[in-house]
């Protein structure tokens, strides 16, 4: 196989047997890698009504046939389990270096199955592995948990880790790469955590194979190309200020959520946003793998009480950590964006749990001796202290580790949790972009920002401005972007460059770039339709995963705030979301029941009939 | 009649005395085509184009107190 490397390493932690398997070279066409790969595992090995924190459930770690080779941003990989917050499917995206280095050790993807007796990190050393002891790395932190397993392996090894949030089961705990990248989202960290895993070590020195590497760089240098053209024109956002100069557009069109969601303009947020950030604390921008653009943050606060030095804060902490949170110090959130990187904490779902706290705090559902101090809206102090404490389930942190849900559920105001299918928003108050609303509400993993990210068209201007208000035109262009995402994901691919350059640029953003980089390297010779196609399956089989753990059409759903209740100010004012409206085509245009379940024509038509 | 201008990202630079958030003066019947030509933004700088932080294009009409925010396409956030 080129472009695939064409194993997959089996990890059993109960026995401690590891394995090697050969990648079915169907299975690899049919659902490319990275995120399609691990939903045919998932759905081949894994009972969807599993516990998520239990022996059952796997953790499977998967690239794609373009991470690791020299494609504009071919750095991605996916972590892939049963989430311990939804009770859903989820899936969590990073880049970074250890992805590539995963593949240059010799696999597409790491099977983690079981629980281990005591803790252990897996050691990949250019296509061997093995199971090391970590009691000792037990309670470190995942940056010095990066250095003592770099000095006990190899310093140029690179590392996916967590941190005492992830063994502590903190419901929303990442593991972080390469220091402070982050599979964020919905509790993959703490799967990692239950199953006694601290780490995964790889070393890799050999190269992904081309099919035809002449048009490999040939069509390398055409879509590189299209970026160096735009970036000559003048300075490019996300490589001068990152992707925190996104609060503009946000700010703009009056969804940047603000405490809580409660409304959808933050009086100080040019206190907080890219162009103050780089002002203020930028050391410099940071590359991912073979990325052209470098939205990655190395910054430093110098001095006083959040003095500190790491990555970020990106958009969408600059949102939870930030506006969510009523917060315009951007020390103070910065700080508590590297507490979430050295804890190892999604900083979406830790922000918007300490916004549900506050809100619940304002309304009278919560005392301060519940909490232990006063929950202000504003109080940067609260903001770093709550974080230490989720993270290391201490004090009133013990209860925001179970998520914004579950807390708002037992102060019994369940409405006060910003979440779909259990899920914490992203930085976009739906009301202001139905399309996003409609993504929200039918992402498989629960309200994401990164399964069909309407925000592009709707805020951004990528590859086109349309208008956010609107919802009916939205489903099909949802339907479209959700299935191009897929793709993204699976080739192993970065959503930033891949949406603009890779794609055509329009609506229908028909992935040209993205089939001539796929042909090069694996010599799948796939077509278009074939590619979008895949696409959908990836989709459907997902949400055959969500089906069967009990999710149906009363958790495509958003939370009151957004389809009863008008925004209330800012140029979105007065308007709600449209979702059931919206959900109704959507589902016509899957090919779904009105009840939102894939019918058994749609599921024949991708061959995924038999799963 | 009098309108509020926000410059942000790579716009910035075409703002009057380095302040990006400016008020300007426009002959009634002005549009966003009009608030381009006064600013000498080119027509090759590609630019988001709100009024009052709604969708809006070059032919917008204008109107007193009206906001126009102008800024570049954002690939990621």
């Amino acid at each position: 196989m080129t472009g695939w490397m064409g194993k997959i390493l089996r990890v059993n932690l109960s026995n401690g047997k590891i394995n090697q398997e050969t990648l079915d070279p169907q299975v690899a066409r049919d659902f490319v890698g990275g995120r399609g790969l691990a939903i045919y595992y998932m759905l081949k090995e894994v009972d969807p009504n599993c516990d998520a924190l239990g022996n059952e459930n796997k953790l499977i770690m998967t690239a794609g046939p373009l991470t690791g080779t020299k494609a504009p941003t071919g750095g991605r990989y996916m972590v892939t389990t049963k989430s311990p917050l939804t009770g859903a499917i989820t899936c969590s995206n990073s880049g970074g270096n250890f992805p590539a280095e995963l593949k240059k050790s010799g696999f597409d993807a790491i099977i983690v199955e079981g629980r281990a007796a005591d803790p252990v990190y897996l050691w990949i050393n250019d296509g061997t592995a093995e199971l090391k002891p970590a009691g000792h790395l037990w309670g470190k932190d995942t940056h010095e948990t990066d250095d003592a397993i770099r000095a006990q392996t190899d310093n140029k090894a690179k590392t996916a880790v967590i941190g005492p949030a992830g063994e502590k089961r903190v419901l929303f705990a990442s593991i972080m790469n390469d220091r402070d990248r982050a599979a964020g989202r919905a509790g993959v960290g703490a799967v990692m955590g239950a199953k006694k895993l601290k780490g995964v070590a790889v070393r890799g020195t050999q190269k992904v194979s081309m099919a035809n590497e002449e048009r490999f760089n040939e069509m390398n240098q055409k879509y590189r190309g299209r970026f160096k053209e735009v970036k000559k024109a003048g300075p490019y956002p996300l490589t001068t200020h990152g992707t925190a100069i996104t609060v503009v557009a946000t700010q703009a069109h009056g969804v940047f959520p603000t405490r809580n969601f409660q409304t959808g303009q933050f009086e100080e947020w040019e206190a907080i946003y890219g162009e103050a950030l780089t002002e203020k604390y930028l050391i410099k921008a940071k590359p991912c793998f073979s990325c052209p653009i470098a939205c990655g943050r190395i910054t430093k606060v110098p001095d006083g009480p959040y003095q500190g030095q790491g990555e970020g804060p990106e958009y969408e902490t600059v949102y939870s950590l930030g506006s969510d949170v009523g917060v315009g110090d951007l020390a103070a959130l910065t700080k508590a964006n590297y507490l979430c990187n050295e804890l190892g904490l999604d900083t979406i779902s830790m922000g918007s749990a300490i916004a549900c706290a506050m809100e619940l705090y304002e309304k009278g559902h919560l005392s301060e001796s519940d909490i232990g101090f006063p929950l202000k809206w504003g109080d940067g102090e609260a903001l770093v202290k709550l974080t230490r404490q989720t993270g290391m389930r201490e004090g009133f942190g013990d209860i925001l580790a179970e998520g914004s849900l579950r807390m708002a559920t037992r102060y019994g105001h369940p409405e006060l949790a910003m979440v779909s299918k259990g899920l914490d928003l992203p930085g976009y108050d739906p009301r202001g972009t139905q399309g996003l609303g409609l993504n929200y509400a039918t992402s498989p993993i629960g309200a994401s920002h990164m399964r069909g990210d309407l925000p592009y068209c709707e805020l951004l201007g990528v590859p086109v401005k349309i208008d956010g208000l609107t919802w009916a035109d939205k489903p099909p262009i949802v339907v479209k972007w959700q299935n191009v995402f897929s793709l993204i994901d699976a080739a192993g691919l970065c959503v930033f460059f891949s949406i603009r350059y890779l794609c055509d640029p329009t609506l229908e953003i028909r992935p040209e770039g993205i089939m001539d980089l796929l042909n090069a390297a694996t010599g799948a010779d796939y077509a278009l339709d074939e590619l979008e196609k895949i696409g959908d399956r990836i989709l459907n089989a997902e949400r055959l995963f969500l089906l069967r753990a009990g999710f149906d059409r009363r958790q495509d759903s958003l939370p009151e705030r957004f389809t009863t209740t008008p925004m209330p100010d800012g140029p979105a004012k007065g308007v709600v979301c449209h979702l059931d409206e919206m959900l109704e085509q959507y589902y016509q245009i899957r090919g779904w029941s009105q009840d939102g379940l894939p019918t058994e024509e749609k599921l024949n038509d991708l061959g995924l009939a038999g799963m | 009649m009098k309108v509020h201008v926000d410059l942000y990202v790579n716009l910035k630079k075409y703002a009057p005395a380095n302040a990006s958030s400016f008020e300007i003066r426009l002959e009634s019947g002005a549009t966003v085509k009009t608030v381009l030509e006064v600013l000498k933004i080119p027509a090759n700088e590609k630019a988001i184009v709100l009024v009052n932080g709604r969708n809006a294009d070059e032919s917008n009409p204008l109107t007193e107190k009206d906001t126009i925010t102008l800024y570049s396409p954002i690939s990621g956030g």
